[in-house]
């Protein structure tokens, strides 16, 4: 080991030299404060250093407290040698940055001991040092792993995004054009079932795209606050379009004065899959009733309705990707991402949402909030925002 | 009798919208690329192109571009063949020229939609 011997007395600074230099450790000396940091500065410094408690230029204290200062590493070693007894001394001492004390005049044996002390410390720091380096390796590794599956993920999607719905489009125009065609009932028939099946793919590539969007997309936040009540109107209305909803009531109970910041395409978006969920869950003389109260600067809606209802185990797990209910399974035409996508929005916008059900057969609501604004886009709670 | 150029460098988009568009009693030219809509163009094409927009070579907006350079843009109205939802920053100001956009897949009643509502703004 490479060790200091800083004394500026040179009986001492000898008879210590001569020690260390038996017990095999590589020695140098310095006969004052200024010589001694001079060493610690050079490409090979000592790890361990037996420092005089009064020497010229830096006095020990003061050199102990520069070289624990410094943020180079390994941190060297340093025992104070001095001949004071006092404890408020060694307080000192050991405050300004000494690891260990000793007072002279001091017994080899001692000071043997006390430096393999210092060793075994040193030794210890440098396994954590190593172990540090070697995971800072491997977040690196990771961190360049994760970027390259990100940017995997982005041009996949990207391919995704064209290169599954360009085949698409001659099996679906095709198939309807020969649906159209077609006047022997039983082929027709035929035909709806590939028709079915293509509209399910192109579906179901939408849907994996609009997840990936939501969740790679930052919340935008729209300039004023948007009536809860009119981007709902605007809901249902697409949603009548859109689905067959037979003898089904739609009613929208949202106070006509809640206003909201998120992003209204969003926002219409996750309103849209939570409404679309209670209709598929539904029966054609089912009511769906949405509600919403305003509290401590927070919106709650509830989309309630009558339908199929779900078991207690199954009130998380809904909000997972791909996730069906049982009686649902046989739906092809429900890709199970409409919940998957209305959580994510809704939790990039600081709310929470969750599924309340008495079990089945007893219909479910869905309860979600947000941070509310006032119509000029003003928020109540900034705070709540993550943008 | 409605005249059609279908631009797409997928074949079997492009040969299915050929089959859809007869069909219906439309006259139909096919280009597999921009350049060679481009030629279409030039020999005096009028009517209604659909044009696809990811296209290697001459994307759909770059072969906008080039024949509004030429200003080949005047008898014919021009839909977007498009797989994306959003556009890109490539049709900055070439938005102006395009009539409609029909979002991919889409299936045949939609195509004759949007085909016979672009050829009823031409003059027959």
């Amino acid at each position: 080991m490479k060790i200091l011997v800083a004394d500026d007395d040179a009986a001492t600074s000898l008879m210590l030299r001569e020690m260390l230099r038996k017990w095999n450790h590589d020695v140098c000396a310095a006969t004052d404060g200024h010589e001694a940091w001079a060493l610690f500065c050079t490409p090979e410094p000592p790890q361990l250093a037996i420092i005089d408690w009064q020497m010229p230029g830096i006095e020990g204290p003061e050199l102990c407290r520069r070289l624990k200062r410094g943020t180079r590493l390994p941190v060297p070693y340093l025992i104070l040698l001095t001949a004071r007894k006092d404890h408020e001394d060694i307080a000192r001492g050991l405050d300004a940055g000494a690891d260990d004390f000793m007072i002279k005049p001091f017994h080899a044996a001692e000071l043997r001991a006390r430096i393999n002390a210092g060793s075994r410390i040193l030794a210890l720091q440098q396994s954590i040092l190593a172990a540090n380096e070697q995971l800072e390796e491997r977040v690196l590794q990771r961190t360049r792993e994760a970027e390259r599956l990100m940017k995997f993920r982005e041009s996949l999607l990207q391919h995704l995004s064209h290169d599954l719905k360009t085949p698409l489009t001659p099996l679906l125009s095709m198939l309807s054009l020969l649906r159209e065609t077609e006047p022997d009932a039983e082929r027709r028939q035929m035909l709806d079932l590939a028709l079915g099946g293509a509209r399910t793919i192109h579906e179901l590539a939408g849907g994996v795209l609009d997840l990936c969007h939501v969740e790679a997309a930052l919340p935008a936040l729209s300039p004023t606050g948007e009536k809860l009540r009119t981007m709902l109107t605007a809901v249902l209305a697409q949603c009548a379009a859109e689905h067959e909803l037979a003898g089904r009531s739609l009613r929208n109970e949202i106070p006509d004065d809640l206003c909201v910041r998120p992003d209204p395409i969003q926002m219409r978006r996750a309103l849209g899959c939570l409404v679309e969920n209670a209709i598929h869950a539904t029966s054609e003389t089912g009511q769906i009733t949405i509600r919403a109260t305003a509290d401590a600067g927070w919106a709650t809606v509830t989309v309630a309705d009558d339908g199929v209802g779900l078991e207690e185990h199954q009130l998380q797990d809904i909000f997972e990707p791909f996730y069906k209910t049982d009686e649902s399974r046989h739906d092809l035409s429900a890709p199970g991402l409409g919940l998957a996508i209305a959580r994510v929005i809704i939790e990039r916008y600081g709310g929470w949402v969750r599924a309340e059900s008495a079990g089945r057969g007893r219909g479910t609501t869905f309860r979600f909030t947000l941070p509310l604004s006032n119509i000029k886009g003003e928020t109540i709670d900034e705070k709540s925002f993550g943008c | 009798m409605k005249k059609v150029l279908v631009v797409d460098d997928e074949e079997p988009v492009l040969k299915a919208v050929a089959l859809a568009l007869r069909h219906h009693g439309c006259d139909v030219v096919l280009a597999p690329n921009g350049n060679r809509c481009l030629e279409e163009m030039r020999k005096g094409f009028a009517g209604v192109v659909l044009m696809d927009i990811m296209m290697p070579g001459l994307s759909g907006w770059q072969t906008i571009r080039a024949l509004a350079r030429e200003n080949l843009l005047q008898n014919v109205l021009v839909c977007m063949l498009t797989a994306r939802a959003t556009p890109g920053p490539e049709s900055e100001g070439m938005e102006e020229f395009v009539f409609d956009y029909l979002p991919k897949p889409f299936d045949f009643p939609t195509l004759i939609h949007c085909v016979d509502n672009a050829a009823g703004f031409l003059p027959s």
